[in-house]
């Protein structure tokens, strides 16, 4: 009888940690269960440190034919942990005419942007026929090529995002070669 | 002098199972269960022991998780306590209230972590518009601000898992000894 009343005691102390959180928390219980308040302060932040897609400038490759342009690109990372690009897919079109231009390829994907910083995207744009001819009829020798890149598919550590639309990138210069 | 013929040693090996266990969540808060989300930009990892969550770099941090975990220790300790002892002293008195507490100890964990995943699984799938697998992997698409994001989550039990149910089973094996070796004692 008394070393049952042993192992009950013993049963009381083992759960004795929630009672405590039970009895400490007693005028907010609900504190107890949800995240705590840095957590959530840390969660409500997370939206603006996403990784973020700024553009920076370009260089043309290869000015004659195959025409081919490099679009570089500035990821900016507020989290506290590094992100990998693990690979980026989309098209580019001639903002002023619809034209397709090209499809679009990483140059240097995988892109481990550090924690806290930024890395410089490099992303290449291999001009289809139909984008040379528009170049040649309305662009070459100006300074005024905007791309819309459309069909966006990022690869970040496996989380795949897709935009519609990442609008009127430039102006690119094509020099008359 | 103990002797060796009359030591319970399916709960000496329950007994040294379980201590695995607790220094393996005092050392490197080794998980039963784990969830991880993408390659590496969530994971939760779960046991009786440890409950620990982290996103994006961030620690995801609950109060009663750690209360709750820390009971889970003791609860642990206790039950090795129990097990080492009736299991040394199968002749004692009170082996059998020993071995009445200790045996259950480690079969209740691992049945209980088990349900719990299965309920609090289920219910984020009905509350948030995120599928969240009890085992196996499954892919949740959500839409922000124009853009789509698949996100692949997958989960799985640890070896450290299968350790524990190896626990709970040499722990009924042992319940079932005691009644051998008791009959032993008598004759």
């Amino acid at each position: 009888m008394r070393f049952g009343l042993v192992l009950f005691l013993v049963s009381i102390v083992t759960i004795s940690p929630v009672l405590v959180a039970l009895v400490g928390y007693r005028e907010n219980l609900a504190a107890l269960f949800m995240p705590t308040e840095s957590t959530m302060t840390s969660i409500r932040d997370l939206g603006s440190a996403l990784p973020s897609l700024e553009y920076l400038s370009y260089e043309v490759i290869d000015s004659a034919q195959p025409l081919a342009v490099r679009i570089n690109f500035k990821v900016s990372s507020a989290l506290s942990s590094d992100v990998t690009i693990n690979s980026v897919k989309l098209t580019a079109y001639c903002h002023d005419h619809g034209t397709f231009l090209g499809y679009v390829s990483a140059e240097n994907a995988p892109l481990v942007v550090p924690a806290e910083a930024s890395a410089v995207l490099r992303l290449r744009v291999d001009f289809s026929q139909e984008g040379r001819n528009d170049v040649e009829t309305y662009h070459r020798g100006y300074a005024n090529l905007y791309l819309d890149l459309r069909n966006l598919e990022i690869d970040i550590q496996g989380l795949e995002i897709s935009f519609s639309e990442f609008s009127q990138v430039g102006p690119i210069g094509i020099p008359v070669p | 002098m103990v002797e060796l013929r009359k030591l319970n040693w399916f709960g000496i090996a329950s007994g040294v199972a379980a201590a695995v266990l607790l220094l393996l969540s005092i050392a490197y808060a080794a998980p039963w269960w784990q969830l991880s989300i993408a390659e590496g930009l969530g994971r939760v990892d779960v046991s009786p022991l440890d409950i620990n969550a982290q996103f994006l770099g961030l620690d995801v941090e609950i109060p009663i998780l750690w209360y709750l975990t820390l009971s889970g220790k003791l609860i642990m300790l206790a039950a090795i306590v129990a097990l080492f002892a009736c299991s040394a002293f199968p002749e004692n008195r009170y082996a059998k209230n020993l071995l009445g507490y200790g045996y259950k100890r480690p079969l209740i964990m691992v049945v209980v972590l088990v349900v719990i995943l299965i309920i609090l699984t289920a219910l984020v799938g009905l509350i948030l518009p995120i599928k969240v697998p009890f085992l196996g992997g499954q892919t949740t698409t959500l839409t922000f601000d124009g853009a789509n994001v698949s996100v692949p989550i997958s989960a799985s039990f640890t070896w450290v898992f299968w350790l524990a149910v190896a626990t709970a089973a040499l722990a009924l094996l042992a319940r079932v000894y005691h009644r051998r070796i008791a009959s032993l004692a008598k004759a």
